[in-house]
Parts: structure tokens; sequence; C-alpha cells
């Protein structure tokens, strides 16, 4: 059997639908910009990937979370695209899902009273991913169960690629996976700015973001919901076209730093092999790398040593992309968002230009395209990501061919 | 399958300390990633390991968020009660965001004992973290792990070492059942 992706809902700083998100991808437009959905006097950064509808930001109402907001959409969508809920009982149906950290409405616990933690709990201020999301699966009928994942920038690639693996193994007919998480809320933005991976370019906001660049100075974060159904080839409906199919996955851990990528690449390389080697594939046959370039300083030369562990002197000719420099890094959902990146190459055979990328990086010698998109034939790539905490991931997509 | 479940009472001390490698981490260490480091370094306390044996780990909801009680102390002391960017980041130390990151108890396991093989980070779920360690790469066994830090500030932690085999139609499969009773169970 093969695991196929059959339809995709997607709300993301690229667009509230698939078909918006791979428009604005063709486009280039950058869609990293100054925070409007709260005030950021005071703030030491202040750009943000946030979501919009009709050209303004979608704005979170008090005691609503945006990952659930969002999350509702996108599965609205790919009901609407494949329907899931039509064509699989609630029994076969399984939802494994990257998501991000619990989160106080910091900005509307301060109008309170008593700001102490106790009478704060209690007052929807408070929001627990865990119960949000399964109330979510309850609502959809997720009966096979619904599984989180959040390990932090990886959490999106662990769900998608777990889900490969029961797939794979018989254990699941259905699984709508992905990842959903929202960075734009004052608590999380300045927890996270603390942590000193935020770029400080004194730049405007639309080119703060460099992935891979010898300028990079950081990231800039964002927010996605993008959700998928996979399936199994040997059971699809007539006519539905699948848009990839997942034919690898591994993950490895660096043992090695709370927040820095080991520099070496040796262990991120062995989540890269896992998956070449799961795949059947030689480093040879991979056409393009899809790369998870957050345009943080130590992000490139890390990727870059474990790819050349793999590739070798290849990588020098492989094109490589990353899509943070248009709409910043999702965190628990950059897997899932980026996959639409990964469909877009399979689609039309091209790998896009790098938004904001200018200078090559002597440390990290990658082959970005730059200007057009660069047109080949592509029948495999791969996608890589890493977290804080040390996780590597790697997912290697093939053309479907029937 | 060899397992190992603990429980620390609210006031019952946790001693790590002595036997970390990275002692400078102990400041982000939260009870819950007290409580994981310690049991799985007695479970794997004289054991020979496969070179990169595949590690999963769950966390519980995090019932405890006492450690954000000093940053709400701090921001009560303002008396106008308008959210500031900069009050915020003065009360908010560096240790705060760690312990905020949940993904941060199975990267201090996986630092102490160097664990550097397949993996994953699961939120609270027996029937994920079994489906995990179900699909695992290879044929060796796997490392399981299991938190959770309670409202009290008691902090239960499982380990097993298991054979992907044995966990074949486990009844919490597809459950909500948190993680940690599976280590309840195998500890009965």
């Amino acid at each position: 059997m093969g695991a196929v992706i059959t339809g995709f809902g997607a709300c993301s700083p690229l667009g509230c639908s698939l078909a918006e998100s791979l428009q604005t991808l063709r486009s280039g437009e950058p869609r990293i910009d100054d925070i409007q959905n709260f005030p950021v006097d005071g703030y030491p950064y202040t750009a943000a990937g946030e979501i919009r509808e009709n050209g303004e930001v979608v704005r979170t109402p008090v005691g609503v979370n945006r990952k659930i907001l969002f999350l509702e959409r996108s599965l609205k969508e790919l009901s609407q695209a494949t329907a899931f809920t039509e064509r699989y009982a609630p029994s076969q149906r399984m939802l494994n899902l990257g998501t991000g950290i619990d989160y106080f409405e910091l900005e509307n616990c301060m109008t309170a009273e008593d700001i102490s933690l106790s009478p704060l709990l209690g007052k929807g201020l408070f929001h627990n991913i865990r119960d949000e999301i399964r109330e979510v699966a309850t609502r959809w009928q997720f009966g096979a169960g619904c599984h989180l994942f959040a390990s932090a920038c990886t959490a999106s690639a662990h769900a998608i690629g777990l889900s490969w693996r029961l797939m794979k193994r018989g254990l699941a007919h259905a699984v709508i996976t992905g990842g959903s998480d929202s960075m734009i809320s004052p608590g999380a933005y300045l927890g996270f700015s603390a942590l000193g991976a935020l770029t400080r370019s004194s730049e405007p906001s639309p080119v703060k973001c460099r992935p891979c660049d010898l300028h990079s100075s950081g990231t800039v974060l964002g927010e996605a919901s993008v959700v998928m159904l996979m399936e199994d080839s040997a059971r699809l409906s007539p006519g539905v076209e699948p848009l990839a199919e997942v034919i690898g996955y591994g993950s490895s851990l660096d043992a090695y730093s709370v927040t820095d990528p080991e520099p070496s690449g040796e262990t991120a390389a062995m989540a890269i092999q896992e998956a070449l080697d799961e795949a059947g594939l030689r480093p040879e046959q991979i056409d393009c790398i899809h790369l998870h370039g957050t345009g943080t300083i130590k992000c490139a030369p890390a990727e870059y040593n474990a790819l050349y562990r793999v590739f070798g002197e290849r990588l020098k000719e492989i094109p490589a992309y990353s899509m943070k420099g248009q709409v910043g890094h999702m965190i628990g959902s950059c897997t899932a968002v980026e996959m639409l990146g990964v469909v877009y190459s399979l689609q039309n055979q091209v790998v896009l230009p790098t938004v904001n990328f200018q200078t090559p990086h002597p440390e990290a010698p990658f082959r970005m395209v730059q200007g057009q998109p660069l047109h080949l034939p592509i029948k495999h790539i791969l996608k890589i990501n890493s977290a804080f905490g040390g996780h590597n991931t790697a997912l290697v997509f093939k053309r479907w061919e029937r | 399958m060899t397992s190992l479940y603990r429980r620390f009472s609210p006031e019952e001390d946790i001693p790590v300390a002595g036997r970390l490698k990275k002692r400078k981490l102990l400041k982000y260490y939260s009870r819950e990633a007290m409580a994981a480091v310690l049991t799985a370094g007695e479970l794997l306390d004289g054991k020979s390991l496969p070179p990169h044996i595949p590690f999963y780990y769950a966390s519980a909801y995090v019932e405890n968020l006492e450690f954000l009680e000093e940053v709400f102390e701090k921001l009560d002391a303002y008396p106008d009660h308008v959210f500031d960017a900069q009050r915020f980041l003065l009360a908010t130390p560096p240790p705060v965001n760690f312990k905020m990151m949940r993904n941060m108890v199975p990267c201090f396991v996986s630092i102490e004992n160097n664990l550097t093989g397949d993996n994953n980070f699961i939120v609270d779920s027996a029937s994920a973290l079994l489906y995990a360690a179900l699909t695992a790469p290879g044929e060796g066994p796997v490392l399981m792990g299991a938190g959770y830090l309670h409202a009290d500030d008691s902090v239960e932690a499982g380990f097993a070492l298991v054979n992907p085999s044995e966990l074949a139609g486990h009844p919490l499969l597809g459950s909500d059942a948190p993680a940690i009773e599976l280590f309840r169970q195998w500890a009965q």
C-alpha cells in the first residue's frame, strides 16, 4: 500500500484556502508585516506572519484560542474538498496533529481585579490546548483517536511521520494530520522572543526573515493551521487524484543542547538517512530539498552540515528552498504549512525562489533559487525540519503516479 | 519488558541533582523534568542500550502552573493593571519560558542518557505513545516514558524498555487515557 495526500485545508499567512495559498506561493508576495493583532508599543520585536482575510488580519475575540479558530476553518475546507466525513465512518477517522504551547491571554488578564493564578484560571483566559483540540475532535467525530504532538518546530512533522507509519502498517484507514499553532499572542510572542531566536534586523518587516542568507539574523514568528487527508492509495475513490505520496520518514535527537542545533549535523543526518532508507532511495534520487530554513544564525550551517553528510558535494547542485522568508516560522505547524510548498513543487515541477534570500552564506552554500522559479523534473522531494529540544525530522515525498 | 514507575508527594525532594551530567540545566527543570530524568536514569542504570534506541515520551496536561505565580505577582504590583511588554519581560525570567516549552522534559532525558534515535513528544495520550512505539523503526527495544505533574505539586513518572511486539492490541490504543496510565498498570 501507499500513503497519499488527497486534500488540504489551509489557514496561514498565505491565505485561508488551499487555492489562495498556492497562488500566494506562486506570487512570492511577502506575508510578514508589522503585528496588527495586538498593540506592540514597547515590544523588542514587532514583525509576524499573521493570518489575513480579504487583506485584514483576522482578530480573535476575548476567550477564543487562535489555534482552534483556524483549525476549525481548515477542517471545514478539508471536509468540503475531500468529503472525508462521508467517506469514512467515525471509527475510521484519526486526528494526528502538531501543536504548540498552552497560553494565557495576558492582555485580558491584566484587566482583572485580582491578577493571581487561581482566579485567572477560572475566567477562560487560559487556553489548554489538549482539552480544546479534543473538543474539536469530538465535534468532528475522530473515533479512531485524537493524538497531539508538541515537539516545538517538529511537532507537525512528527504528526505527519507517525501518520505515515500507521498507514504503512495498516493501523489506520484515514488520518487527518498536519498542525495548528499560533504564536501571535503577547505572552507567547514575548516568551519566545526571550529565547533569543527572533531577528534583530532593523529592516522593514517584510524583509526581516532571510533564510540561509549571509545576513540572516533571526526568525520571525507566525501562525498557521494546515490539515491534510492521508489515505491508502489502494482504496482511493474513483476520480480522486492524490497531491503527493509520502514514501519515507525519519527522526533523531541531538542530545546536545536545549536550544542550539548540534553543529556538526551528525544526528540530523541520521534522520535524513533513515527517511531515504525507508523510501528505498539513494541520495542522488532526490530532486530538490525543502529546508527548515528559519533565518536564525545557527540554523543554516547546521542544516548544511547534516545534508552534506548524506549528499556530499552534490548538495551544492541540488535546488533548495525555504518558505519561512515569505511567511515566518509557524513553530508547531511549520512542517504542515511547508507541505503546501512541497505540493506546489510536485504539481508544477518547479522550485520556488526563497523570499529574501540574496547573499549566499559561506558556511551553508546551498543552491538557493533566486528571482524566477526553477523548472526541472521533480519526482522526489526531501523535507527537513528541526526544533528546540534537539528534534530532527525528515520526510520524503514522491510525485503521484498511477 | 522492564519498567519503573515513581510517584513523588507534593513536598518530597526529587534527588536528581547528584546524577546530572549537565547540572547547569537544572534551573530549567520543572518537577516533571526532575522526576523523569531521575526515573529514566534509575531504569537505565547499568544497562547497555542499543545505539540510537528509539525514545518516545508523553507529558500530561500541565495542571500545575505554579511557576507562573511569581510572574503574575510581579504584574499585579503595578497599580494601573495595564499590560506592558517591558514589565512582562522583567517579570519573566528565562526558566519560566523553558517550563512552558513542554518538550524540554524529553530533551533533558535525551541529554542525560545520550538518546539520539527515533523519537516523538506526545501530549498526554497513552494511545499516541503506544502507536509511536508500535511503529518504531528497526527490530529492537524502544524506550517509552511519561510524566504527570499534578496541581498539588505531586508528580508521577514512568519509563519502560519495551519490545514493540508486546504492545500489539493494547486496550488503550485509540483511547483518551493519559499516558501515565500505562506505567501505573505496568507497575502493578
